[in-house]
């Protein structure tokens, strides 16, 4: 049994306007200790796949219209609100994108992670409880003795990693990092990212790391899966992904991207923008954006092929026994 | 020949109630015609100021900057109002630089209708779909908001509006920081073709060095205020000699997953521009730092041929002599 097996989730936002479809039929798995990278631009579905993760879609206007979510085998879209509490912040952990916003300002930050885990250990003191969050500070590099400062009185990397110490305190056995980087400068950006890649091999969490940059994932992930307009376009090993790219659009996201160990004298971007997720394309969703697109393209929806093992594509390009 | 834009020891401070803020502490560059000049460092290090205090946003506290060859520095109103048809600038978030209540068109006409550079409601019209078609925006969004447009489109408007009165010399302030990958890509090669079409010269700021090395002649990196160095792109990337400038190109994630470089952890964050304390600025995170780099700034030299360095061991370091 997988730790995580999200089967064919659909996420719809239902609004006036119209109906999103933010997450339109994705799988994806993932065993204990992984760390799957979920790559998209902005407005791909890689937020509200974590959020139906959660349960913290806004409802309304979101709505988990279809599929399943299996956490430890037990399906999540469905379990009770306080079901799910139990399990949030405990077993499955999510760190925001913006630590600015994600910390409350009014509460010194030994408090806020002390809270996580008087809440989710039954009978624990507070005096517990605050040594704990002690602990944890001390784990993500943070003097203890800074337990009763708030958050403005620390930098951005700092935050990230009070953020991190709150996500972690519980030990959860699956983290969501959405974007957790993305704030922060680059080098701040490799400070964090080595504390993650160490804590995640010391607590054995199983990670999604949510993110727009390659180079992140290059970095910290086993797995990837690309995401394209509320779909997994392709998603295999880092390896496959990184060294066999398949689908055009994951192609064109490695071509966009300035490459420091090569001379280039233009970026080869992909062509146009991304489609209104309230207002998607026939058939493919990249088919008015692919250099590769045929008839049948803007027509049918392409099926997820598999063209090596784990390595899936969802392309019509691969339509007869995997090849191009 | 002298240079197209001269920066003589350029001083900017802003007064904090915790004492004097050195943003910028006393740099000197100078950039040819027709050339980029990527201008790289961390958030806080003073480049956004920079650029804002060349083109006369902010008032310099010290220093020179001398522009075709007359000094600009202190220049008065209908001087900076002459200066703004030759120098121009690109703000990094398309979000908030843009009004949200004018029309695409009336963002782009705006400096065109306060320099009376057109003189016919036509011509106006002409020029500013001219100025749409320059940067790759449809003529139906012209009586869109910018609410209604997507991050690449609003910064396209801001290259219009930056280019509305034929400048010379353009600030580019992170214009693709807050953009996705794909849409970098295309925002880079347009301004990248904007250049080699009208001859500009660019100041490119930004803290993403795989961007400038694309895109710049040189590069100057930046450290709390102060120029820690600068040579051409190509020798940047391969004699980096700075440990700062050496730091940074390691920390930037590589998606060559075969070739992972050692990287170079730094130790804590940017220390304070307010009332720096004497000597190296960057000694507190450096590892090769010692007493001398504590007590005394290090000097410009220039290292190898055209390369800039500003570190007292930087020979020891390398291993030149």
């Amino acid at each position: 049994m997988s730790l995580l097996d999200i089967k064919n989730l659909h996420v719809h936002y239902i609004t006036d306007d119209g109906t999103v479809k933010a997450v339109n039929g994705i799988d994806l798995t993932l065993e204990e200790g992984e760390t799957l990278g979920l790559v998209g631009e902005t407005g791909a579905g890689k937020t509200t796949t974590a959020l139906s993760i959660m349960r913290l879609i806004p409802d309304p206007p979101g709505k988990i219209v279809d599929g399943q979510i299996f956490f430890k085998g037990q399906d999540l879209s469905t379990l009770g609100t306080i079901a799910m509490r139990k399990i949030r912040g405990d077993q499955i952990a999510m760190i925001f994108q913006d630590p600015m916003t994600a910390l409350n300002p009014v509460i010194p930050v030994g408090d806020q992670i002390a809270e996580v885990v008087k809440l989710h250990t039954d009978g624990i003191s507070m005096a517990d409880a605050v040594k704990r969050a002690a602990d944890m500070l001390e784990i993500v590099g943070i003097d203890s003795g800074r337990m009763g400062e708030y958050p403005h009185q620390f930098s951005g990397g700092m935050k990230q990693r009070v953020v991190i110490a709150i996500a972690l305190a519980c030990n959860p056995e699956l983290l969501i990092a959405d974007e957790p980087t993305t704030a922060l400068d680059v080098t701040i950006q490799a400070q964090v990212l080595e504390l993650m890649n160490g804590l995640k091999q010391k607590f054995n969490t199983a990670m999604i790391m949510i993110t727009h940059d390659l180079g992140v994932v290059a970095e910290i992930c086993d797995k990837v899966a690309i995401m394209y307009a509320g779909s997994i376009v392709e998603s295999g090993s880092l390896r496959q992904i990184f060294k066999d790219t398949r689908h055009p659009y994951t192609k064109g996201l490695f071509a966009s991207i300035p490459d420091l160990n090569h001379k280039i004298h233009r970026l080869t971007p992909i062509d146009g923008l991304m489609p209104d997720p309230a207002n998607l394309p026939e058939g493919c969703a990249f088919s008015p954006r692919c250099p590769h697109a045929t008839d049948i393209c803007h027509k049918e929806a392409p099926e997820k092929i598999e063209v090596e093992p784990g390595h899936i594509v969802c392309c019509h390009l691969f339509r007869k026994g995997g090849e191009e | 020949m002298s240079a197209y834009l001269e920066v003589k020891d350029l001083k900017k401070y802003f007064k904090t109630p915790r004492g004097m803020l050195h943003a910028v502490d006393g740099l000197n560059f100078s950039i040819e015609k027709g050339h980029t000049l990527g201008v790289v460092g961390e958030s806080g290090c003073g480049k956004s100021t920079l650029g804002r205090t060349i083109i006369g946003l902010l008032d310099a506290t010290g220093g020179q900057v001398i522009f075709e060859g007359k000094d600009i520095t202190n220049a008065d109103k209908a001087e900076r109002m002459e200066l703004r048809k030759k120098m121009q600038i690109i703000f990094q978030d398309p979000f908030s630089s843009l009004n949200p209540r004018m029309t695409v068109s009336e963002a782009i006409a705006e400096g065109l209708i306060i320099h009376k550079v057109c003189k016919t409601k036509q011509e106006l019209d002409q020029r500013v779909s001219e100025l749409m078609d320059t940067v790759g925006l449809a003529e139906r969004f012209t009586m869109s908001y910018p609410h209604e447009l997507d991050g690449g489109r609003r910064q396209r408007i801001g290259i219009a509006r930056a280019l509305a009165l034929n400048p010379g010399f353009v600030v580019c302030d992170e214009p693709v920081s807050a953009l996705d990958v794909s849409i970098q890509a295309q925002i880079l090669n347009l301004m990248q073709d904007l250049q080699e079409e009208k001859g500009l010269t660019y100041m490119f700021i930004t803290h993403d060095l795989s961007v400038v090395k694309h895109i710049s002649n040189n590069i100057l990196v930046m450290y709390l205020g102060q120029l820690v160095e600068t040579c051409e792109s190509d020798e940047l990337f391969e004699h980096t000699l700075h440990p700062y400038t050496k730091a940074l190109l390691s920390a930037i994630p590589t998606t060559d997953i075969d070739n992972r470089k050692q990287r170079i952890l730094m130790q804590g964050e940017l220390s304070s521009p307010i009332n720096p304390a004497p000597g190296c600025r960057f000694a507190p995170r450096c590892r090769y730092a010692e007493e001398r780099c504590k007590m005394e700034n290090p000097v410009i030299e220039e290292v190898l041929p055209g390369h800039f360095v500003a570190c007292h061991r930087v020979r020891e370091i390398n291993d030149m002599q």
